[in-house]
């Protein structure tokens, strides 16, 4: 029992520290935070825009929560994908695969860390549209609100860790995270509903954790039914995502390992 | 001094230095020897992007599905523009090799402007296939007797952007950040350049500083020249007006800011 709850405690610290370590990078990088704060002003402007004159009935409301979790999902690929690259940079990627600590474990704080900035994100770009838009804040739910958006932000560090896995293996693969960007926003619903998407690749959609978290996000906020449902197949999701993680970590370390490539840029 | 290697050798090299050195350097920097690194990135993204904005567009119907399929098959050009010549000095950096590329007699604007070329290059050709899948996917009507026309639009428009990329990479000459900015950059013109919202539509300030940036006009140009209407030529001479005032800040930066690198000692600071 005590080796257990000794095992709890050290995890929650690694965990806890690296996002706190993570988040003091990223704040490190003015540019990056000038990023952070524009992006999500771009994108509700540029939503609020297109959807200006338009003959759809979408309130400025859910444009708003679209464009944030379109900012959202930016930063947490944007964050996610520069991470083990970053690492890698600074010559501690080696070190830290070889360290006791699972690679698993010291890398989902980074992801974490770029999906919480991801949270500023959505906070923006609701009090952009509310000042520049006239969208009015009013939340359906606002508990499970915020339960929705905490199960989302984690869904989409789950994908981001995901897709970063390859990153071990392939230092040019983050030239391929932008790629994600556009596939990711069509396929969760964000501004367009996955209703009107082909059947075939609903499907797809099904499959994406995001999806499931805007569906709660949006109902939460609009106070349709159907959000504890969403809440919990995008939590289940997401718990896939981190097993496929774990085990793709684990062979793509060793790849990397045994063909002496960890270090190479 | 930056310069005397082209006051002493013959016109064969600074050719040699501006096509061959800034084709090179701009494959290397990019790991982009391999065509599978260099196919996804290049064409992947554009592409994604369109499909993206065609189907959005067909959406919300405030305009013809063929407004966002030309915006985007043009803001194609802009991704490869923008990247490639901020990654041109940063990437130098981060490789560990700016100081040895700036402690040669070569001259830096021609060192300089040959990394630009590729640029203009790639995002010329990934604006041609965009415009193929636009036709496509996005109800664009290409007629044949239109297509050289078109062709020159595209070709001013990479130049114009490539030259806005210029600019941003002088930056990374202090910062480490140039790749991040260019990002930023790409978002906001998608906003402000009349790429998927008319310019009409801005509140004027913002049309204002759309009309400031690389695009705006060769955007306005190519759906001038689908639609078989005249006049383009004043649109392309502001296009190439906008080019020449960002080449020439971005050369100006390169020199004050390398000047200033040395004196402080910092070229090499990550």
């Amino acid at each position: 029992m005590d080796v257990l709850i000794r095992r709890v405690v050290s995890t929650a610290l690694v965990l806890s520290r690296g996002w706190l370590l993570e988040l003091r990078q990223l704040m490190r990088s003015r540019l990056y935070l000038v990023t952070a704060v524009i992006l999500p002003l771009v994108f509700a402007s540029l939503a609020h825009y297109m959807f200006a004159g338009s003959q759809r009935t979408e309130g400025p409301l859910v444009i708003a929560l679209s464009a944030g979790l379109m900012g959202m999902w930016s930063t947490t690929l944007m964050g996610s994908g520069s991470a083990i690259n970053r690492l890698r940079f600074m010559q501690v990627l080696e070190p830290l695969v070889a360290c006791p600590t699972p690679t698993f474990l010291f890398s989902l704080p980074f992801a974490l860390a770029t999906a919480s900035m991801g949270l500023y994100s959505l906070g923006a770009t609701l009090a952009w549209s509310a000042l520049f838009f006239g969208m009015p804040l009013e939340l359906a739910s606002p508990v499970l609100f915020v339960v929705a958006v905490v199960v989302t932000v984690v869904s989409l560090s789950m994908l981001g860790l995901l897709l970063a896995s390859a990153f071990i293996l392939y230092p040019t693969a983050q030239a391929l995270a932008n790629f994600f960007e556009y596939p990711i926003w069509m396929l969760s619903g964000v501004l367009v509903p996955v209703s009107s998407l082909p059947s075939s690749v609903r499907y797809a959609a099904d499959l994406l954790a995001p999806s499931w978290g805007v569906k709660a996000i949006m109902r939460s906020a609009t106070g349709e039914s159907g959000t504890f449902s969403a809440v919990l197949i995008c939590s289940l999701l997401s718990v896939l995502y981190a097993a496929i993680t774990l085990i793709l970590l684990r062979r793509f370390e060793w790849l990397a390992r045994s063909s002496g490539t960890l270090a190479l840029q | 001094m930056a310069g005397t290697f082209q006051r002493n050798t013959g016109a064969a090299v600074t050719l040699r230095l501006f096509f061959m050195a800034g084709w090179r350097s701009h494959m290397a920097l990019f790991r982009w020897m391999r065509p599978s690194a260099f196919f996804p990135t290049v064409i992947g993204v554009p592409t994604v992007q369109l499909v993206w904005f065609v189907y959005l567009g067909n959406y919300v119907g405030t305009h013809p599905v063929a407004y966002y399929a030309v915006g985007n098959a043009l803001h194609a050009s802009a991704i490869a523009g923008l990247f490639a010549p901020a990654m041109s000095i940063q990437g130098e950096r981060f490789s560990g090799t700016l100081t040895a590329v700036l402690a040669t007699p070569a001259r830096r604007s021609v060192m300089f402007l040959g990394r630009v070329v590729p640029a203009v290059l790639i995002g010329f050709l990934t604006s041609v296939v965009m415009f193929a899948l636009a036709a496509v996917v996005g109800d664009v009507e290409l007629p044949w007797s239109r297509l050289p026309q078109l062709a020159g639009v595209i070709l001013v428009t990479a130049t114009s952007c490539s030259a806005f990329g210029l600019l941003i990479g002088a930056i990374g000459l202090r910062t480490r950040e140039a790749i991040l900015m260019a990002n930023l950059a790409s978002y906001f013109m998608l906003l402000v350049c009349g790429i998927n919202v008319s310019l009409e539509s801005l509140p004027d300030w913002l049309a204002a500083v759309g009309r400031l940036m690389p695009m705006t006009h060769g955007i306005q140009a190519a759906r001038d020249v689908l639609a078989g209407t005249t006049g383009t030529g004043v649109l392309l001479l502001l296009e190439l007006l906008k080019t020449a005032v960002f080449l020439g800040i971005a050369l100006i930066m390169l020199r004050c800011l390398e000047q200033s690198s040395r004196r402080h000692a910092v070229l090499d600071e990550m």
